[in-house]
């Protein structure tokens, strides 16, 4: 049994939290829901114990009790033995490098036999189904393939309540799935699940209560039946997701017929019959990608991917976990080499070096990509010829105007992605790729981001977007791209 | 990843500190060019026994080559060049023993090996989790390294100012990361007082024992003889 009683956090002179009071009994699986910043990861931090024993700063007033144990009094360690906890970024969560190694982790710890961890390992890796994952060096794996490794650590502890802090954002459709199937199981077995996230459909076969927060207080409290039962326009107003799981309804690109010339946007079946979006020939397309291949360590990462768009087009690309998006954008952007095949903008042939000064890529941690000391300077660094007038346009036209003389680390999430794009414009890209521009983003983020990519499409620009989340997909982009080994 | 033939297949992390002491007691005492060159040529040999091929041939080529700068190319360059790089060169040489003893055990044991074995060392847990997130951060840094590369790349940014571009972002993640790691380790109990186990097992074999011996009688003889 958890239950949170008068909590308040205050953390740098902020409300985070005002006048919690919950009670999640044994073997529930609660879903908290809301907008980015509703104090959804503070709520799950109580619970583990990571407020007060990590976080320095925070003032708690209030009483959180977790198994009895009251967590303010309660050791750290001994915390870590009743609550198993995913964290958000799937980056930072790794003691080892080895990915073996850090499911053993938590057993080593806890001062486990070790006969007893090799054999709870290799249960982990079999139940989660994620034999690919095992014995892999983690830095040579993509995020969604980390997520997953990350939830196996957890698992593996075998925790009596799990606390999952946005364990979805950056899985495909599989991972997802196999996440599933295993809470389905955990749930059954009477372990509590408290899970903070965006992307509602898959949970919502599992949640027995749903919390919708908001400004840091619990808002509304529903049942599973009655938050099923809220309308999607109520739904949107809150800033909540969909909570069907989506199927991609936008034409996918292929060729015509045998003719290697030409390519349609097709819809597989819709209504018993497919049906011709847009079309594409090779001579009058502004660009022309064609049986584009890479080869790494001298294993074939992807091949034969052959697609056509015009400028204002906005394309996704899609594809499991690990099936090379990454690789795919770099060699696009000219950062690697292709191992064949053509890249043709306004039939003019691009080698590696023209496709980096023309295309852009606004990354999945943009922070890689900001280097100055001002938004401004952060223009100033792309095109050094700019003049005031221009760059203040510039940031009018992507809201940014009032943050010029700001340091870029001070500006929100999504202002940042909007820099970067503003870093893309000002360098005279013609060509943008979005990699995973919407993951850990509630509606109105989404919404946003979606909004954005219409506004750089209307001006002229071709915008590719990497992203397994079909909502968006199906909400932003004209076709899509599928990469699979 | 392709495996390669190794004539000797493990080396205890134990039994590779020691040669890395080894190698330290070997530098700091030489007293000639000739003993280094020796003593590089006997960690050369054991890169080569535990079948670490190419390691030993970039070393070997690294290390006649820099020999062949000291000797041959410095006296014919003007003093400027002789102000700065030979003595890098030099200490680059010297160090040479320990270079490849380091390397030698971070190519044989992985990660787990190495705590297991300051484990069954004793060393203060402290010490053990300060050393292994250490051993983390290096992978890490050059991740985050890789991506910044890229985006100056795309951003055009001119060589001159690629130093301080790189350093503003690596220390945001660094601040960042650092943070959020230590987070997920204490959530999954690093801070646990009991004693902690190691799912790898390791152990001092015989050939670990002779080796050791081996490497210091040879170091010895190399100090005092030569």
């Amino acid at each position: 049994m958890i239950k949170l009683e008068n909590v308040n956090v205050r953390i740098q002179e902020q409300d985070i939290l005002t006048d919690i009071n919950l009670n999640i009994d044994d073997g529930e699986f609660v879903l908290i829901c809301g907008d980015s910043g509703c104090g959804k990861t503070t709520m799950t931090k109580l619970i583990n114990g990571l407020i007060p024993h990590f976080v320095k700063d925070a003032e708690v007033s209030g009483s959180v009790t977790v198994s009895g144990k009251n967590v303010a009094s309660t050791e750290m360690y001994k915390m870590a033995e009743i609550v198993g906890s995913v964290f958000q970024n799937p980056k930072t969560q790794f003691f080892h490098t080895n990915s073996s190694a850090e499911m053993s982790f938590g057993l080593e710890n806890r001062g486990d036999d070790p006969e007893t961890i090799r054999k709870r390992v290799a249960e982990t890796v079999r139940e989660l189904y994620i034999e690919n994952l095992a014995d892999r060096n983690v830095f040579a794996m993509s995020g969604g393939e980390k997520q997953l490794l990350a939830f196996a650590s957890v698992y593996a502890m075998d925790p009596e309540v799990y606390v999952l802090d946005e364990p979805s954002a950056n899985l495909d459709a599989v991972g997802i799935e196999k996440l599933c199937r295993r809470l389905e199981v955990i749930k059954r077995e009477g372990h509590t699940v408290i899970v903070a996230e965006h992307r509602l459909a898959w949970l919502m076969p599992l949640s027995d209560r749903v919390l919708y927060m908001r400004d840091g207080r619990i808002e509304r409290e529903l049942s599973r039946d009655e938050f099923m039962q809220l309308s999607d326009d109520e739904r949107t107003s809150m800033g909540l997701r969909s909570i069907h799981m989506e199927n991609i309804e936008i034409p996918e690109f292929s060729k015509v017929d045998r003719n290697v010339n030409s390519w349609k946007m097709q819809n597989g079946n819709k209504d018993g019959k497919s049906y011709v979006h847009k079309e594409y020939s090779k001579d009058t397309a502004d660009l022309v990608v064609h049986g584009l291949s890479c080869l790494r360590k001298k294993k074939e990462i992807f091949a034969g991917i052959s697609f056509a768009a015009n400028e204002g087009d906005i394309i996704g690309i899609v594809g499991r976990n690990g099936a090379g998006k990454s690789t795919f954008c770099n060699v696009l952007c000219g950062l690697l080499k292709e191992k064949s095949g053509e890249i043709t903008y306004e039939d003019r042939r691009l080698g590696k070096r023209a496709r980096t000064k023309l295309f852009g890529m606004v990354m999945q941690d943009v922070n890689h990509q900001l280097f100055s000391d001002s938004v401004k300077n952060e223009c100033l660094l792309a095109d050094e010829d700019a003049t005031d007038e221009q760059i203040s346009e510039l940031l009018g036209g992507f809201d940014l105007a009032e943050f010029a003389e700001n340091h870029p680390m001070t500006l929100s999430g999504g202002q940042r992605q909007r820099l970067a794009v503003c870093q893309a414009v000002m360098g005279g890209k013609r060509l943008l790729i979005f990699d995973e521009p919407t993951s850990g983003l509630d509606y109105r983020h989404m919404y946003q981001v979606g909004e954005l990519l219409r506004k750089l499409a209307a001006d002229g620009y071709i915008i590719l977007v990497v992203t397994h989340d079909y909502e968006f997909l199906n909400k932003t982009c004209d076709g899509y791209i599928r990469i699979d080994r | 990843m392709m495996k390669s033939i190794a004539l000797i297949k493990k080396l205890d992390p134990r039994a590779g500190l020691w040669l890395l002491v080894a190698a330290n007691i070997g530098m700091f005492c030489e007293k000639s060019t000739e003993q280094g060159s020796v003593l590089s040529g006997m960690f050369l040999l054991l890169l080569l026994l535990y079948g670490q091929y190419m390691a030993a041939v970039k070393g070997a080529v690294l290390l006649v080559s820099f020999r062949l700068l000291l000797r041959f190319v410095f006296p014919l360059c003007p003093a400027w060049v002789n102000m700065v790089f030979p003595v890098i060169i030099n200490y680059t040489v010297r160090m040479m023993p320990c270079i490849l003893a380091g390397l030698l055990i971070i190519r044989t044991s992985s990660m787990q090996e190495m705590i297991a074995a300051m484990r069954k060392m004793h060393l203060p847990q402290g010490f053990i989790i300060a050393m292994s997130t250490t051993f983390r951060y290096f992978p890490a840094i050059r991740e985050e390294f890789v991506h910044i590369r890229a985006a100056m790349k795309l951003q055009n940014i001119p060589f001159a100012s690629r130093l301080e571009c790189t350093v503003v972002p690596l220390m945001m993640s660094a601040v960042n990361t650092s943070d959020e790691i230590a987070a997920a380790a204490v959530a999954r109990g690093i801070e646990n007082p009991c004693p902690k186990s190691s799912a790898v097992q390791i152990r001092m074999s015989g050939i670990d024992w002779g080796l050791m011996a081996l490497v210091m009688a040879g170091v010895a003889i190399v100090l005092v003889k030569m």
